[in-house]
This record gives structure tokens, sequence and C-alpha cells, in this order.
């Protein structure tokens, strides 16, 4: 794992770039391969003058089309890819967003913690979750949209 | 559309539905920027919790915190590329103090003493903050602070609960019923498995020390005090079931034998009790027997009634006899070939 986290401009751009990489292929455990082998080559150097984050972005995106490729899927990628890049330059990831969520973490139920340190910290399957949990897979799912929810509401409630 | 847009980052759309949301990405600029806002919330929920799994699994696995910021170190050092300029001895001075200090801290915080290790990060946090060259490991001390004071909280929240699940098992009411002791195994378990990756002692210690020392110890008690409630519930059960059959069918005059012969039966199908597995079967017998009576005096009784009466009373009977044998006489058939010779 590349903690690039270290720094807070590129945290940042590390934020931004695995959710345009998540956006793209769907599939966390990909996105998550993705995001390390853009980072490292972002690491080898080859950036000169411009827009960091626009640099990064093209990387993953040459990344994402190769794994569509290898994939064989969504040959209508590339178009999107278009969209998500415009609507990168758009979005964007502020501290306050970050520390926003830090807070609003804190204060989850019992088992909303249970069933988003299931799904985030632990990688588990909604289906080992419910089982954890002693509830059926609709439900823990419910359980994972109302968690959602809730936290983007608080996040939105702090910054507001 | 939201719906959708989570269950592709969850990895849940079939493949006619992915196909469909990609095309309608590449037409949508609104959707494309939607989706792009739940995946940076879903790349903060991700980098908040993994930060999470840092902290809590290395010390665990190397033994201190201070291999972890070894790495962070060396990471910060090589990847990230924050270049190291000489800015004279103060600089050199307060980076190798700012480690020593980190250092100290993480040991701290392996103990669990968070409040100096709340201290000691917050004096190196000083320190890197004087340089701009120090900024990279000021904004890992700030991130390590937060986490430390979230181990605090949880730490202090998880002592409380412990301290309370000890009370209430010296009180032991909970015990008095089968549902009780249930409810207090569940939360006790759950407490267990919570506390467990926090390292704390009750979650170490032998279960022999007690259950006052350690959750183990207090489950296997509660476990066994479920376990014998649950045994004394089934022998009730079997009593219960006697009961209930004896009132549902077995009423003296109108006794539906049959009924209870099928009341009887599915109970030794489904029950899970051994002792009521081992009864049944006596009690089902004793159905038998007091039908097979009850057919000895219906027989003579219908020996002093005219054929057509006799045929009456006799068909009339025959639903609360079927399925009824008594050691090889089957009653029902008994009662069938009796009715047929008198209608001839």
């Amino acid at each position: 794992m590349i903690h690039v986290t270290m720094d807070p401009t590129l945290l940042q751009h590390r934020t931004m770039v695995h959710a345009y990489i998540l956006a793209s292929v769907w599939n966390r455990a990909d996105a998550e391969d993705l995001l390390q082998e853009v980072l490292l080559e972002a690491s080898r150097g080859g950036f000169t003058s411009g827009n960091y984050g626009a640099w990064l972005r093209e990387i993953a995106r040459r990344r994402i089309l190769e794994h569509a490729r290898k994939t064989k899927r969504r040959a209508e990628l590339a178009q999107a890819l278009r969209r998500l890049e415009e609507a990168a330059q758009r979005v964007e990831v502020p501290d306050e967003r970050r520390e926003a969520l830090r807070h609003c973490l804190a204060n989850l139920t019992q088992t909303g913690r249970a069933v988003m340190e299931g799904r985030y910290q632990q990688r588990r399957p909604v289906e080992v979750i419910a089982q954890a949990i002693g509830k059926t897979v609709q439900a823990t799912y419910a359980i994972l949209k109302r968690v959602r929810q809730a936290l983007k509401e608080c996040v939105e409630r702090r910054l507001t | 559309m939201n719906d959708v847009l989570y269950r592709a980052v969850d990895g849940m759309l079939s493949e006619a539905e992915e196909a469909e949301l990609a095309k309608r990405l590449g037409e949508e600029p609104d959707l494309a920027s939607e989706m792009l806002k739940i995946a940076r919330d879903e790349a903060l929920l991700a980098e908040a919790f993994a930060r999470r799994r840092t902290t809590r699994r290395l010390p665990q696995k190397s033994g201190g915190f201070g291999w972890f910021l070894a790495a962070a170190a060396a990471v910060l050092l090589g990847i990230v590329g924050i270049i190291l300029l000489p800015g004279g001895r103060e600089l050199d001075y307060d980076r190798a103090r700012v480690k020593e200090l980190t250092a100290e801290g993480a040991t701290a915080v392996d103990r669990n003493d968070f409040e100096r290790g709340e201290a000691l990060y917050r004096q190196a946090l000083e320190l890197a903050e004087k340089h701009d060259e120090l900024r990279g490991q000021a904004a890992s001390i700030r991130a390590t602070l937060a986490d430390v004071s979230r181990m605090k909280s949880e730490h202090a929240q998880a002592l409380a609960d412990w301290r309370a699940l000890v009370a209430e098992f010296r009180r032991s009411e909970y015990s008095e019923t089968k549902e009780g002791i249930q409810n207090f195994l569940s939360r006790a378990r759950a407490l267990q498995k919570a506390h467990e990756p926090l390292g704390l002692p009750w979650t170490k210690a032998d279960p022999k020390e007690g259950p006052e020392k350690s959750i183990a110890g207090m489950i296997e008690i509660a476990d066994a005090e479920y376990k014998e409630a649950l045994a004394s519930a089934r022998r009730e059960g079997f009593q219960a079931m006697r009961a209930r059959i004896e009132m549902l069918f077995l009423k003296e005059g109108t006794e539906d034998f049959a009924g209870a012969i099928a009341a009887w039966q599915t109970y030794i199908d489904t029950t899970r009790d051994t002792e009521g597995k081992t009864k049944a079967p006596g009690a089902l017998m004793d159905v038998n027997r007091r039908a097979f009576g009850a057919w000895d005096r219906l027989k003579k009784k219908a020996e002093t009634l005219s054929r057509d009466e006799a045929v009456r009373v006799l068909k009339n009977a025959l639903p609360r006899f079927v399925g009824c044998r008594f050691n090889e006489t089957d009653i029902e058939a008994e009662i069938r070939a009796k009715i047929e010779e008198l209608k001839r």
C-alpha cells in the first residue's frame, strides 16, 4: 500500500483519482489495485507543469481502459470517461469534507458501525456481514444504505 | 437513480444494467457528476476505514506502534517525495526530536496510556509545525492524534460497558428466565467481539481467572446457565404438551384418540429434546391403550343396540379411532370390520 496520504495536497488528488477510478470500474478491489498502479507510476515522475490532478487522472484513464480491455467489459467506457473527467474538474474534495466525515463516523449507532466496519474496514461482502450481525442480506443492505444516507446528510449539515 | 449508482459502486449491477449505465454516463453530464460525488464519498469512507485498519492492526502484528511510524516515515520520505532540504541545525534537531517523540508516543499508545501518548504527539506536532519542511510529518501526526483521541474514547466506552456487564452479572437478575440469559449472553458475546480488536485485558484473560476478570469466563458460566434453563424448559415442554393434548383431545366421554395420536406423533417427529423424544412414545402408547379400552366398551354397547343403531353409533365413533393400534390390534380396522359385519 502506498501511503501518499501524508501530504494534504496529494491526499486530495489521491481521493479524487480513487473516486474517478471507482466511478469507472465499479469494483472496489479492482479500483484499489488500479489506484496503487497509478500512484506508483506517478511516483516515478514525469509531471512537468500544469494541473497535477488532471495528469494523475490521465494516467488513471489509460489504466482504466487497459483494465476494461483485459476484462472485456464496457466498450462504451471511453465516452463515459470523458464525462467523468469533466465531472472530476467540477467535484471537489475539500479537507473540511474529510474532517466532517470523521466526526459523523464517530456518531454511528452500534449496528451502523458494525455494518460499515464490516464493509469498509474488513472489506467483507454484505452476505458475510449479514451473518455476523444476525440479519438478512436485504436488511443489511438496507442498513448500509441508511447509514450512507445519514452520513451524507451529516456531512452536508456540518459543511453548511 | 442514486440507488443504481450505489449498486454500481457496490458491484451489484447485472451486465445489462452496467451497459445501460455506461451509456447513460457518456450522455448525461449530470449523471456523471452524481456518480463521481458518490464515488468520492466512497473513496473518503475507504480512506477513513483504511486509516483505522492501519492504526489498529500494525501494532499488534509488529509488537509496536513505532514500527508503523518508521514505515510511514520511510514512505513519506521515499514515495511522497517530500525532499528534506538542509535547513540548519534547528531543523535537523527538531526533525530528530519529532521522530523520538512520535516513537515514544506510539509506545505509550501501545500500552493504552492514551493521555501520555497524546501529550507526546502534541509536543511532536508543535515542533513539526515550526518547519515547512516537516509539514508532511505534521499532517501525519495530526491524523494520528485524531486516531489516538478516538481510540481513547473507544477504550473509555469499552471499560464502562465491561463494568456495567460485570455489575449485571453480579446481580444475576438476567438468569431468572431463559430469554433473560439469552439476551445477556448475546450482549456479552457482542461486547467480546467488539473489545477483542482493542486488545482489552478482559478479552485476553484466561477464563479460569473468573467471570469478573475474563469475558470468556463470564460467557462460559452464562452459557452453562442457558443450557440448564433450556433443558428445564424442554422438560416442562413435554409436560406442557401432555397437558395440552389431554385438554384438547382426551376429555372423558369425548376422547378424540386419532387427534391425540397425530399430535404426539408430530411432537416425536419435530422435538429436538432428548427427554421429550424418550418419553413421548410412552405417552403415545398410553393413548392407544385408552383407545383400546374405549373400543372395548363401545363394542359391548353396540351389542346391546339394534343393527342399524349399532352401525350408526360405530360410524360416528370411527373418526375418533383412526390410526389407533394396541399391541397387535388395529382398532380402526376392527371397527370397520364390525360395521361391515353388522351391515350383512
